[in-house]
């Protein structure tokens, strides 16, 4: 019982610490494309923690399978997000070089 | 220390949205602003409210704002007719809205009647609505004058806005996405979209769920399906449209008319069989609602298509 | 465990919140975009997290709506607010 608990203080937290560091990376990486990679990396691995950290919480198995749905949904955003934004950031820099995006 | 924060973030982020010079700045802090005050109403123990606006603040609002600033960006010249009557229309601005506060203000320090205790009443007379949920028990039974109001503003304003769109056509501002991922990604995002629409709708009769939240849910599907550039069927048919956009209303008066030939009252749900109305009402009006919502996204429905040839070649590989 | 579960809660809007910071500040359109993104995925978390502390389990599904329509906006702003110019995409061809 402890250990469980336990285990689930840590995940939870490393879970929040994850969506920490992404927000970091979205606000401290200096051009767009290496924001995707935080965006797309961090905070997937932050919800997935958070949520293997809930699993043990919840009443019914049926819940826990929301959850997993809930996660493989955010995964599938943020990748297609990723993949969408990257494009759009090459069609407006042709000379793919520059840090600075046109506004 | 949660609320708190929320509560210092929600009117700075509002003042955001209103302060924003450029205009995709204020629209993308609108959809930030939409989930933080989903947040709020959780926080407020409403999470039927929460449910809403997740569905609407941070999915359809957010498109129908981008869309129109595409739609903007098109054809206008950025003159500034207004220019000049700038300082009158903030006069009036400031004016209307010292008086709404005033009024406000009003409100707030009239002296608390000794009012009903809603809740409870709400939870004494449960049994007699049909359903279990008592936010679906106000809307649909014992407040269905409202929602069935709310739905006819709705549609006044679909009408509105749809008798403004065949006027100028402006299809060629549609654009779409085209992506082979986002292909993929769709064919199974947009079944379990509506699975997740119907299972908001059963769920509402019991727990936070209903039929606004699964129209929203339904109509960001159709929305999706039109921006990654897929022809929906029927979508050649006005009749079919307009039908649709009725349909749901029109339910709504006709099973709520049924008393009314038995000597009670309008909109009084027969006493066995008021749970199987409220869902029958509440199933019309998803459908007719999601249509409502996605015509008001779509640009122009089909007549005004014509030099827009359907799955016009514009993969771009 | 519920101190555990408030602490993550804060941390999470913590996060929320430097992220918005993105929102405003941009540059580009993209990076608000982008930052939209991760708000959408961080209220997720929240929502999740409030779920279980609030014993509330219809927070759950206003998570699975918020997940489900997080990609809206995105795609929207893809084929919308930038009217993809055909002349400037043969270029350089996408994909």
């Amino acid at each position: 019982m402890m250990l469980i608990d336990l285990l689930r203080a840590l995940l939870l937290l490393s879970g929040a610490l994850f969506f920490l560091v992404g927000t970091l990376g979205i606000l401290r990486f200096p051009d767009t494309p290496s924001r995707i990679h935080a965006l797309t990396k961090v905070d997937n691995l932050g919800l997935g923690l958070i949520v293997l950290g809930l699993l043990p919480g919840v009443e019914h198995w049926p819940v826990a399978i929301k959850m997993i749905l809930i996660w493989l949904l955010a995964i599938a955003a943020s990748a297609l997000a990723g993949h969408l934004v990257v494009r759009v950031c090459r069609e407006f820099r042709p000379s793919n070089a520059g840090e600075q995006q046109d506004d | 220390m949660i609320d708190l924060l929320l509560a210092l973030t929600l009117p700075l982020v509002a003042l955001g949205v209103l302060l924003a010079r450029e205009l995709f700045r204020a629209v993308v802090m609108f959809i930030a602003f939409g989930l933080l005050m989903a947040l709020v109403w959780v926080r407020l123990q409403a999470p039927d409210l929460a449910l809403a606006e997740a569905a609407i603040g941070a999915g359809l609002t957010g498109v129908l704002l981008l869309d129109a600033l595409g739609h903007l960006r098109q054809p206008h010249p950025p003159g500034q007719p207004l220019r000049s009557l700038l300082p009158l229309l903030t006069i009036l601005a400031l004016v209307l809205a010292g008086a709404l506060g005033l009024v406000l203000l009003g409100a707030l320090l009239e002296p608390l009647q000794p009012s009903v205790n809603l809740p409870a009443e709400v939870a004494l007379h449960i049994e007699a609505s049909g359903v279990a949920h008592p936010v679906t028990a106000v809307l649909l039974a014992f407040r269905a004058w409202d929602t069935l109001l709310e739905v006819a503003v709705i549609l006044v304003a679909v009408v509105v806005g749809l008798a403004l769109r065949f006027s100028h056509d402006d299809a060629a501002a549609e654009s779409r996405v085209s992506s082979p991922l986002l292909q993929g990604m769709l064919s199974w995002l947009l079944p379990l979209m509506l699975l997740v629409a119907l299972y908001l709708l059963w769920i509402g009769s019991y727990r936070s769920g209903g039929a606004f939240q699964a129209a929203a849910v339904m109509a960001a599907m159709l929305v999706l399906l039109r921006l990654s550039g897929q022809q929906l069927p029927g979508q050649n048919h006005p009749l079919l449209l307009r039908a649709g956009l009725v349909g749901g209303l029109g339910t709504f008066l006709l099973l709520g008319s049924v008393q009314l030939l038995q000597g009670g009252a309008f909109l009084a749900w027969p006493e066995q069989l008021a749970g199987a109305f409220i869902l029958l009402v509440e199933t019309a009006l998803t459908f007719s609602l999601a249509l409502l919502l996605y015509a008001l996204f779509e640009a122009s429905p089909a007549p005004a298509r014509k030099g827009h040839p359907p799955r016009t070649g514009d993969q771009p590989s | 465990m519920t101190q555990v579960l408030w602490i993550s809660t804060l941390l999470l809007l913590l996060a929320l919140l430097l992220g918005l910071w993105r929102i405003w500040a941009g540059p580009g359109r993209a990076d608000r975009m982008l930052a939209a993104q991760l708000f959408g995925t961080t209220g997720v978390g929240l929502l999740l997290l409030l779920a279980e502390l609030m014993q509330q389990p219809a927070l759950r599904d206003v998570a699975l709506v918020l997940a489900l329509l997080a990609i809206m906006a995105t795609v929207a702003f893809v084929a919308r607010t930038q009217p993809a110019d055909h002349h400037s995409e043969q270029d350089h061809d996408a994909d």
